[in-house]
């Protein structure tokens, strides 16, 4: 139980802590100076287009899902039924690849969420010469570790596969 | 603290009693690779009718490397790849992954299942008879009103 509510507080600690990012770019700008986030940085060695190319493919069928917990004690019963979207745009100097999170039941927002829900996670792909990328990712600090790994198994190439969000917290 | 259950929506109604897919369904066309650590992997098979309807025919344990199936061909098929696992501390879990099949007479298919740091893939590959293997779309049940 407790892990859930941290899972949920985590989720809109940016909208208690400052006004809710409406955009990608807010939450780029939020994010250093906010509760329980970081920033995260790394180099691959592929190009900018091929990391955008696995984007494309691989953040609809892993991250367009529903996730429902339950969690019961014998004094407390918590029903959240989570939605993730996934946004990927691509452009001449960066490949985005945004990911929104709405918590649909169980969850009271602070303020009004953006379309498609909070943003968790945002990362960033810019080209280096030798046919390199630089991945610059923005999000949770806690409790999303297997999203960030699945993300730099998508920029590398490595590793192809979904992340099991029934584990987020 | 007691999480009793966390699961993806993509569970399909009506599945509720497990049961063992019939060994002699259909001669055996789908092997099912398996590498999975820390979760119990299963394969729910469900054939599937020209309303779209899906009625779960039985469950198949992906508890060894490689599992023989036999998928009735010339047919639809939704296949759900089911990852569960459950501990004191983090409660039960499962995650799951379906797809729709259309198997052909005279090929086989191959799928890769995998599961390691909560990082899951499913990969279905069609043999022809003849030929080189490709890969094949994993598909929702609802592209099967499409």
């Amino acid at each position: 139980m407790l892990r859930i509510h941290a899972v949920v507080l985590a989720s809109v600690l940016l909208a208690a802590c400052v006004q809710m990012p409406q955009t990608a770019e807010e939450f780029r700008k939020a994010v250093p100076g906010a509760m329980m986030t970081k920033t995260e940085t790394y180099e691959v060695s592929r190009g900018m287009k091929d990391v955008a190319a696995t984007f494309r493919r691989r953040a609809p069928e892993c991250l367009n899902i529903a996730v429902r917990t339950v969690s019961q004690t014998s004094t407390s019963y918590q029903n959240i039924l989570t939605e993730y979207k996934p946004t990927v745009v691509v452009g001449a100097e960066r490949a985005e690849l945004h990911v929104q999170q709405h918590h649909k039941t169980g969850v009271i927002y602070p303020s009004k969420p953006p379309e498609g829900g909070t943003y968790i996670v945002v990362a960033d792909a810019y080209p280096l010469p030798g046919n390199r990328t630089r991945m610059q990712l923005y999000g949770p600090s806690k409790g999303y570790d297997m999203l960030y790994r699945a993300i730099r198994g998508w920029a590398t190439g490595d590793n192809l596969g979904c992340p099991d969000m029934t584990k987020i917290g | 603290m007691k999480a009793v259950l966390a699961g993806a929506l993509v569970l399909l109604a009506g599945c509720g009693g497990l049961k063992t897919y019939p060994e002699d369904a259909a001669p055996k066309n789908l092997t099912v690779r398996t590498a999975a650590s820390g979760v119990r992997a299963e394969l729910d098979i469900h054939s599937v009718d020209a309303q779209c309807r899906a009625p779960y025919v039985g469950t198949v344990k992906l508890n060894k490397p490689a599992v023989a199936v036999g998928i009735p061909a010339d047919g639809w098929s939704y296949l759900k790849f089911d990852f569960a696992s459950s501990s004191f501390l983090r409660g039960s879990h499962q995650m799951s992954k379906g797809t729709l099949l259309r198997t052909r007479a005279g090929h086989s298919y191959d799928a890769e299942v995998t599961y390691k740091d909560d990082i899951y893939n499913v990969v279905i590959r069609e043999k022809p008879p003849r030929g080189a293997a490709r890969e094949v779309p994993l598909l929702d049940l609802a592209s099967c009103q499409k």
